[in-house]
């Protein structure tokens, strides 16, 4: 598959059993390259706003954040999470069952 | 930028453990979100927090109530308790008997809190 061709630093083979079938971070449509990646599949509300905040505090200000969840609470959830708290939703996108975040930690 | 607070009253006591997690699970979801949760326990809700209560309360595949619960208390969320729902009850039920972290209050502190809280949501 035209994954395994990808050399980038998230095609790390531990990383990718974490990401399921996709290479996530490469297939996204975004000059933006995620400082970290969280994957929040499996989880349900409330787990992936409390695991993204989680993360969202060990970043450094301006630096993003590529979550991963396949709860259908999360869209909302989390526009409304990054609303209350500053930080920014540069994009979802939505492939097959999994939600992608893009979130900028507030300066 | 002040937080924005969210009072969250729970009247419903443990015959109905359907109605019990809600309040927890968002006040611990207030505080990833910066807002200031405060719990409320009136009427029948005081039994929620008498010791040992919690600990029969499991739903679902949720951890029990009191995990719940202790979880809540060490995210410093506070949790109040209307002291006259301890006389409504004719038990004779005394500060102590109440789990820890949380505080008796009275009517005026409940006043008080709604006008102060941007929103507040009854359970």
């Amino acid at each position: 598959m035209k994954e395994k061709q990808c050399k980038c630093p998230y095609c790390e083979p531990s990383l990718k059993d974490n990401l399921g079938e996709f290479c996530t971070p490469c297939s996204i449509d975004s000059k933006i390259k995620p400082d970290e990646v969280l994957d929040c599949t499996g989880l349900y509300c409330p787990a992936p706003v409390f695991e993204t905040r989680k993360k969202i505090d060990s970043l450094k200000p301006n630096q993003t954040l590529l979550m991963l969840a396949d709860d259908p609470a999360s869209e909302e959830d989390i526009k409304a999470w990054a609303k209350r708290t500053g930080n920014e939703l540069i994009s979802i996108e939505k492939e097959k069952d999994i939600f992608k975040f893009l979130i900028k930690k507030l300066p | 930028m002040t937080k924005k607070k969210i009072l969250y009253v729970q009247t419903s006591g443990i015959n109905t453990p359907q109605r019990l997690y809600s309040p927890f699970i968002l006040a611990q979801t207030a505080i990833a979100m910066d807002i200031e949760p405060t719990l409320y326990f009136l009427g029948e809700g005081i039994s929620v927090v008498i010791k040992g209560n919690a600990e029969k309360i499991k739903m679902g595949n949720f951890p029990s109530l009191k995990e719940v619960m202790e979880k809540t208390a060490e995210m410093g969320i506070k949790m109040l308790i209307c002291q006259q729902s301890m006389q409504v009850f004719g038990q004779d039920i005394r500060p102590e008997d109440f789990v820890e972290n949380s505080k008796v209050v009275g009517a005026a502190t409940l006043n008080d809190l709604v006008l102060d809280a941007d929103g507040t949501m009854w359970f």
